[in-house]
């Protein structure tokens, strides 16, 4: 059902949603950038509709081996925001507040895990904030949950808000410079049917 | 003497910036919790001057925890501290009984006003 829904969307809902992620992922930089001190420049995010079994290839391959931050939307919506951020971010993220040479992502200590899941946090609740002010509806979040894996595998953090894996899902990607150096992050936005019918009709939609 | 803060967060990042925060500004950290039922046990437990709340944590949140240390003691000064900033999120608070309600992400002369405000 989820696929059909996304696959019956027009130009004008898509641009709904391309806004969403514009929206989003301006006020998630603006978080991150008091969080780590520093400015950050964001380029206009790169929002599709994905299918599940492109996101790997999308997020550079299965075998990339990322972290995952993945959020619970409850109350008006219902879904998941799922931050995926990689080595190079979450090195930069760490060093912001200690010294840490990232070799590894496996590897990271309790205290470094609890820095990411904690930025994770800020920036995803970022997201569902700017969600709930372009609706009009009331979201809350739930604690973040994390897991360091291959890409392939984040995209299965269980959800008590998923029902089925496997259908479409709104992709974002986002590069952003800290200073002279580029990044990139990426938010994975699954909504069920009735908070995406929710969402537009609240914007005036049928 | 120094007053003594409750720091409830599920982040132990959060309540090590925090805790940082507030002993670098003549503050004592009397104890810390990771969710809001350890917040209720440790409030009782400790008799803080202030609680610094977190919302959105495992096992109860801070809106109940609130709730609840509220019951226990209509006197407790309770300060949320949240990513989740919607309206509708800080009046709750409010009308809860918290005295102030700071958003993540915070600097941390936010956090400073905040706590000498109700605290002195």
């Amino acid at each position: 059902m989820n696929n059909e829904y996304y696959a019956g969307l027009d130009i004008f809902k898509l641009d709904v949603l391309q806004e969403v992620g514009n929206i989003g992922a301006g006020n998630s930089a603006t978080a991150l950038s008091k969080m780590l001190d520093a400015k950050i420049n964001v380029t206009i995010p790169n929002v599709r509709v994905l299918a599940f079994d492109e996101i790997s290839e999308a997020l550079g391959g299965s075998n990339i081996v990322a972290m995952g931050v993945s959020i619970d939307l409850i109350d008006d919506m219902h879904g998941r925001l799922l931050q995926i951020l990689q080595k190079s971010f979450v090195e930069k993220i760490l060093n912001t507040f200690y010294q840490k040479q990232v070799e590894d992502l496996k590897l990271l200590d309790e205290m470094d895990q609890s820095v990411v899941a904690e930025v994770g946090n800020i920036t995803t609740a970022a997201y569902a904030n700017a969600l709930s002010v372009l609706s009009g509806m009331r979201i809350n979040i739930t604690p973040p949950k994390q897991l360091t894996a291959e890409v392939g595998k984040l995209l299965h953090i269980p959800s008590a808000e998923i029902d089925e894996y496997g259908g479409k899902v709104l992709f974002i990607d986002v590069n952003f410079f800290i200073g002279e150096e580029e990044f990139r992050s990426n938010m994975i936005l699954e909504l069920d049917l009735k908070s995406l019918s929710f969402l537009f009709n609240n914007l005036g939609f049928n | 003497m120094a007053k003594k803060i409750l720091i409830c967060d599920d982040a132990a990042f959060m309540r090590m910036m925090i805790k940082d925060i507030l002993g670098k500004n003549g503050y004592e950290v009397a104890g810390e919790a990771e969710n809001g039922a350890i917040a209720v046990e440790k409030y009782a437990e400790l008799k803080p001057d202030l609680v610094l709340m977190d919302i959105t944590m495992p096992e109860m949140d801070g809106i109940q925890a609130l709730k609840k240390i509220k019951e226990a003691d209509a006197g407790a000064t309770v300060i949320m501290c949240s990513a989740m900033g919607q309206q509708a999120m800080v009046i709750e608070a409010i009308q809860s009984g918290a005295k102030d309600f700071i958003v993540k992400p915070f600097q941390a002369d936010r956090v400073v006003e905040a706590v000498k405000k109700v605290l002195g």
